[in-house]
């Protein structure tokens, strides 16, 4: 493997790091908004891979697929954010933190 | 034009999940031609639900308003039934006789897993759909002075009518089940809303039961639909599968388990008097006509229809549970002192007879089996009628706390009277014929055992009469000195009730031979097995 | 040929039932009048038919128009028709003059009552239904008939509704006869099955083509027996004979010209009939008639004596008819066939006659206790008299009609040598005679009672409506017993009969003489305890003396005791309430346990919801991690890469 060529392998460890990163994030913060983030950079980490598979000819019936998905992933996210922000929105007023370990409201 | 490219291929992919391609159908099955019939009996009143979900329910008009809606929806499909009915009994009764079904419609649905939207009717089935058609409609007369919640209360029983009369109509398991489980929360939350004081432990007790019988039922339709070798849940080639015996008999018992719940079967029938005494008056009258009836069927048309050698085999064990149904029922039904409770437990015991019908297999038995769900619904979906109508003016139901009513409600008192005589069996009403036939057919199959379930009919006459002296008859208890007759719209649905009772009783002859066409095929399979 | 037109017969009543009902409901007279004209026009062709049938006697059968395939499919013919032989012209002639009688008579009798045409349109009612059972080619149709004339009788004994005691006679006739009705039922199915591949186009179930069949070795001996008691429950319900006689005393609650058409002329006479009609299965089984001869004996034997022990004037009628009915069954069962059903065409006039007397006697002094009567017969004349001819008709006294037909019975008795049967026969022809004329002395001779219901004076005889029926009757109860002298070459032995045609057979002067001197006897006795002048002994004074068998017979042998405490409330009642118990205490305990386990096991889990975003979070990437672990471990890895 040389060093000026990038393969299928840098772009997974790429996108392993991403999801780590966002895992991490997604444990440790209390902050929701920060908790979007996590999940913002998970969603980026499964584009990499998807993208980095069908560059690197994985399903040769349907070249493009990997992309459409991460096209598909992109735009659902758009929405869940959007979405979720709204929730936390409402949620602030009412309850006047964004701290996910004080917000139980589903709690049994 | 690569990435649209890749979407139209992956749209192509999943396609066949979501709708059919134009122009495709499933070989060897026959496309609907002409007018679906079937198809707006079962659909009308879903389209009723969804007018009466967009009109508002704050004022009487308002109320009115979606109590035409919900009448005009629930008459229509007793009318097209009725047109069914004359169609096959005075046009055409010779295509019946070739074994098939009529009426029938095929749409492709979901292709991939081999299930059709494939309705029609036979023998069997079509005296149900017009007597849940008919119920139906008596039911939303009965429902007129409802109150509360009126908007959620017709929608609901309107989504129970597409359940129910799709249950009746369906030729594809699948659909079969779906339409099953259609029926299933309107009448938990019919229950639960606008039922008695003890409504939630009923409903809750309803629901569960019947959501145990559901379980079964999937379980048992995914087995034959893997292990029956033709991956399809057309229920014209299902029953036809080559099954080896050791997984027949299960999945025969699977199925009975289901539909024992449902008709129901001592020992799983505790929900039933429970359900039917805190239901409002129009859904005892749904409960114990049609919803029972969907056991019964699914007896005949798949435990029998589908495995009549195990059918055959465990003949004698299903003997001793109609014999213990119809004794047990008739003797509850002597112990209760709520009208409705043992209208109820009557039920139970009539139930039986129709479980002794399919013990016996022989074809006498079994017609009137079927004849006899007919009978049943609508005899006791008459004697809940009254019940209601007893209970809308004196405001109980206890038979100790009632008495001489007659002198006060004669028009009340003649229908009961004939309504508990047509319920003891007697000639010239609808359930003579039905018991004549089960009683006569099964004799051939178990001696004993008749004799023992003929015992049932002389229960039924203990208990119906011993109510009716102290209900109606001796002298006139002081509470009761201002009680009156039932009012126009009330007699219309009784007496028109009580006519069908009769009508079916002294002309059986075609409702007999209809149903013998379908039943005939069922027999000279046993025969054969 | 009268024959095609029978069906009139039918539905002449029908028609009047239903006009009643659904149209003159409010219109008395025209009520009245529709049924009494329906009934005379199906009399007249009953009439015309039984005349056709006296000149050629034949066998005639059809269906009723649609109702001939009334549940016809696949290899199953279930048929309803007209049958015209001896045996049905004679009943249908029975039938319908008794019931036009009883109608003419009510015209009076129940004039201002509750529920006038409501009770007019029950007798067409009845009328129609007796008449289908009569007329009836098959066990099916009589079946039907069966359960319509026992629901009639129920309408029409609960015709007094608010009468706590109607309302629990109506419901207690009912169910009582369906003891009998269920295993009739049961027999049913049984010659079906036997017989249902070999009818040969006949309809199923068809007397006539079923009656060669028994003996064809088709059914064993014991199966035939078992068929036999099978179809003689129902009859024994019916018939009210013992162990289900308690129902008929009870229905006596019912107004008395019912009584007198239903509970002693018509449908109690059913099970009678029934047995006589499918006499070739019993006459297959020798051992099934020996047990039909034992019950009607029993039951006979048994009535008499109580009837001797009643106060009140319907319930020693009663008695009396429970005694003739079991006297017809044992003629059956000894092989008098001829006899009995000519017992019992002469038994309908009289007793019909005794029950519409008894009607104007009560329509008079309101009271039917016979203690409180006495001396009527100088106020009433023509009740007196015509109670008479039925007394002595009934009694068996020659020349009067019964003695001819109870004495065809006696022959016959005699001729089986039978000790236990002749003892019993000699029994019910003294206590017969015994009670009905302890009644007739009761009510009419001497003085009225001291302890009485009415003022002597204001009484007088009833109207015309009454005392026509009453007289007509009479003429018939005295006359008729001539169309069947013993020895006559055209008598009723030669009309109906069973099997070969019978030859004259020579005159049991014996079976005569000791019938008429036993039958004198009985008389005798009544008239030195009850006839006021010829009074030697004191009736009350016996009683007392043998309290005990007194007792015994007063209360009709305390089976009504036994039966409730021991049936009703100790077996029937109870296993009620057990399995009601058990539903709610057995069944539903585990199935709310169940539910409450499920609750309990739930309440547990549900702690696991804390919701806490990240708690799920961590158990959502654990979760992966396991999976992803037990795949690299255990998949085959060749899909992951």
């Amino acid at each position: 493997m040389s060093i000026g060529y990038i393969g299928l392998n840098h772009f997974l460890a790429v996108s392993a790091g991403l999801f780590a990163i966002g895992i991490y994030g997604l444990l440790s913060r209390r902050n929701a908004i920060s908790l979007l983030m996590s999940v913002e950079l998970m969603f980026n980490a499964a584009n990499i891979a998807l993208v980095a598979f069908a560059r690197f000819g994985y399903h040769d019936a349907q070249p493009l697929a990997g992309q459409a998905f991460a096209l598909f992933v992109i735009t659902i996210a758009a929405a869940e954010v959007a979405v979720a922000i709204a929730i936390l929105l409402l949620i602030y007023r009412l309850r006047g933190t964004v701290w996910v370990d004080e917000i139980d409201l589903m709690r049994w | 034009m690569m990435l649209a490219a890749s979407l139209a291929h992956f749209a192509a992919a999943v396609a066949p999940l979501a709708s059919p391609p134009a122009g495709s159908t499933v070989p060897g099955a026959n496309t609907s031609a002409g007018f679906p019939l079937l198809s707006l009996i079962v659909w009308l009143p879903l389209a009723g639900a969804l007018v009466i979900l967009l009109l508002p329910s704050r004022t009487e008009d308002d109320w009115g308003r979606i109590k035409n809606v919900a009448l005009t929806f629930t008459f229509f499909p007793f009318f097209l039934a009725l047109i069914a009915i004359y169609l096959t009994l005075f046009v055409d009764l010779g295509v019946v006789y070739s074994g098939g079904f009529r009426f029938e419609e095929t749409i492709s649905w979901l292709t991939l897993f081999g299930a059709t939207y494939h309705i029609g009717v036979d023998g069997i089935s079509l005296p149900l759909v017009l007597l849940s058609t008919l119920l139906f409609f008596v039911a939303t007369l009965a429902s007129l002075n409802q109150k509360t919640r009126v908007k959620e209360y017709f929608f609901l029983l309107l989504l129970l009518d597409v359940g129910v009369t799709g249950v009746f109509t369906a030729m594809d398991l699948l659909l079969f089940f779906i339409f099953w489980e259609i029926e299933l929360i309107p009448m938990f939350l019919l229950i639960l809303i606008w039922g008695g004081k003890r409504r939630v432990y009923a409903a809750w007790k309803f629901l569960l039961y019947t959501i145990a019988a559901s379980a079964a039922l999937l379980l048992a339709i995914l087995i034959l639909y893997f292990k029956g070798g033709a991956h399809t849940f057309d229920m014209t080639v299902l029953s036809q599968a080559h099954l080896a015996p050791a997984l027949g008999g299960t999945l025969f018992w699977l199925f009975f388990l289901c539909f024992a719940i449902k008709l129901p079967v001592w020992p799983l029938h505790t929900w039933l008097p429970d359900a039917h005494v805190e239901a409002p008056t129009p859904m005892s009258v749904l409960l114990a006509g049609v919803l029972l009836k969907m056991g019964g069927y699914g007896m005949i048309r798949i435990c029998v229809g589908f495995f009549p050698g195990a059918a055959k085999y465990y003949s004698l064990a299903i003997l001793a549970l109609a014999v213990i149904g119809i004794l047990w029922g008739g003797f509850a039904a002597l112990a209760q002192d709520d009208m409705k409770r043992m209208v109820a437990y009557s039920s139970v015991s009539h139930m039986g007879f129709v479980l002794l019908g399919i013990s016996a297999l022989t074809p006498l038995a079994l017609n009137g089996a079927v004849f006899q769900l007919f009978a049943h619904g609508v005899v006791t979906g008459s004697l809940f009628l009254l019940v209601g109508l007893v209970y809308d003016r004196t405001h109980t139901r206890s038979i100790s706390e009632l008495g001489g009513l007659a002198q006060r409600m004669p028009y009340l008192t003649v229908a009961w009277v004939v309504g508990a005589l047509a319920s003891v069996g007697l000639p010239g009403f609808v359930g003579f014929i039905a018991e004549f036939e089960i009683f006569v057919g099964s004799y051939s199959a178990h001696h004993v055992g008749t004799f023992l379930a003929v015992f049932g009919v002389v229960l039924s006459a203990g208990y119906l009469l011993w109510m009716l002296e102290r209900v109606f008859f001796g002298p006139l208890k002081e509470a009761w000195t201002r009680l009156k007759d039932p009012s126009a719209i009330e007699l219309f649905y009784m007496f028109g009730m009580l006519a069908v009772v009769f009508l079916f009783g002294i002309l059986p002859g075609k409702l007999t031979q209809l149903i013998d066409y379908a039943v005939a095929p069922l027999t000279q399979r046993l025969g054969g097995s | 040929m009268p024959y095609s037109l029978m069906w009139l017969i039918l539905v002449a009543p029908l028609v009047a039932f239903a006009l009643m009902f659904g149209l003159t409901y409010e219109n008395k007279r025209v009520s009245a009048w529709l049924g009494i004209i329906a009934v005379a026009v199906a009399d007249a062709v009953s009439i015309a038919a039984l005349f056709s049938e006296l000149q050629h006697p034949i066998h005639v059968q059809y269906g009723l128009g649609p109702f001939g395939d009334f549940l016809t499919f696949a290899d199953v013919h279930f048929s309803i028709g007209i049958l015209a032989d001896p045996l049905s012209a004679m009943m249908v002639v029975v039938v319908c003059s008794v019931s036009l009688l009883v109608q003419v008579y009510s015209l009076e009798y129940m004039r201002g009552e509750e529920g006038f045409v409501r009770y007019y349109g029950f007798i067409s009612l009845f009328t129609f239904s007796m008449l289908l059972l009569v007329l009836s080619t098959n066990y099916f149709q009589t079946y039907i008939g069966w359960e319509l004339v026992g629901v009639c009788s129920y309408l029409l004994i609960g015709h007094y509704f608010k009468r706590p005691a109607a309302a629990a006679a109506a419901k207690k006739a009912f169910i009582v006869t369906r003891f009998g009705d269920f295993p009739f039922f049961v027999g049913i199915a049984f010659i079906f099955f036997r017989f249902h591949t070999h009818m040969g186009g006949a309809a199923d179930l068809d007397f006539y083509a079923i009656s060669g069949l028994y003996k064809t070795g088709l059914v064993s001996q014991a199966g035939l027996f078992v068929m036999a008691m099978l179809v003689f429950s129902g009859a024994v319900g019916k018939s009210a004979q013992f162990p289900l006689h308690v129902w008929l005393p009870d229905a006596m609650e019912g107004p008395t010209p019912i009584s007198a058409l239903i509970h002693a002329a018509t449908m109690v006479v059913a099970g009678v009939y029934l047995v006589a009609r499918t006499y070739p299965l019993f006459a297959a089984n020798p051992s099934s008639l020996a047990v039909v001869a034992s019950i009607g004996a029993l039951t006979s034997v048994m009535a008499a004596i109580w009837a001797v022990a009643q106060d009140d004037i319907k319930r020693v009628i009663a008695y009396s008819t429970l005694s003739h009915l079991g006297l017809m069954m044992f003629g059956l069962g000894v092989g008098a066939y001829s006899a009995a059903m000519f017992h019992l065409f002469t038994h309908a006039w009289f007793k019909a006659l005794l029950f519409l007397g008894a009607g104007s006697v009560i329509h008079g002094v309101h009271t039917q206790n016979i203690w409180e009567m006495g001396g009527l017969g100088k106020r009433m004349k023509i009740t007196a008299w015509t109670v008479g001819i039925a007394s002595f008709s009934a009694a068996g006294i020659i020349p009067f009609s019964g003695f001819w037909s109870k004495d065809g019975i006696m022959a016959s008795v005699f001729a089986s040598q039978n000790p236990v049967f002749i003892a019993a026969a000699v029994a019910i022809t003294f206590f017969s005679a015994l009670y009905t004329f302890r009644l007739f002395f009761v009510v009419f001779t001497g003085e009225p009672a001291r302890r009485r219901a009415f003022d002597p004076k204001k009484i007088h005889e009833s109207g015309a409506y009454i005392t026509v029926p009453l007289v007509v009757l009479a003429i018939l109860a005295a006359f008729i017993g001539f169309t069947g002298i013993p020895g006559s070459k055209q008598g009723f032995g030669q009309f109906i009969f069973y099997g070969q045609h019978p030859e004259t057979e020579a005159v049991n002067f014996i079976a005569i003489g000791v019938s008429l001197v036993v039958a004198l006897v009985g008389l005798g006795v009544a008239a030195l305890f009850y006839w006021p002048r010829f009074q030697r002994f004191s009736a009350p004074a016996l009683n007392a003396r043998y309290a005990r068998v007194y007792d015994w017979s007063h209360n009709n042998g305390y089976f009504d005791e036994i039966y409730q405490a021991f049936f009703v409330r100790g077996l029937v009642l109870r296993t009620a309430a057990a399995a009601s118990w058990f539903d709610k205490n057995i069944i539903d305990s585990y199935v709310d346990g169940l539910a409450e386990g499920y609750q309990l096991a739930s309440g547990r889990l549900r702690r696991l919801q804390s919701g806490r975003v990240q708690g799920y979070a961590v158990g959502l990437f654990a979760g992966v991690l396991v999976i992803t672990v037990l795949a690299l471990v255990f998949g085959s890895g060749g899909h992951l890469s």
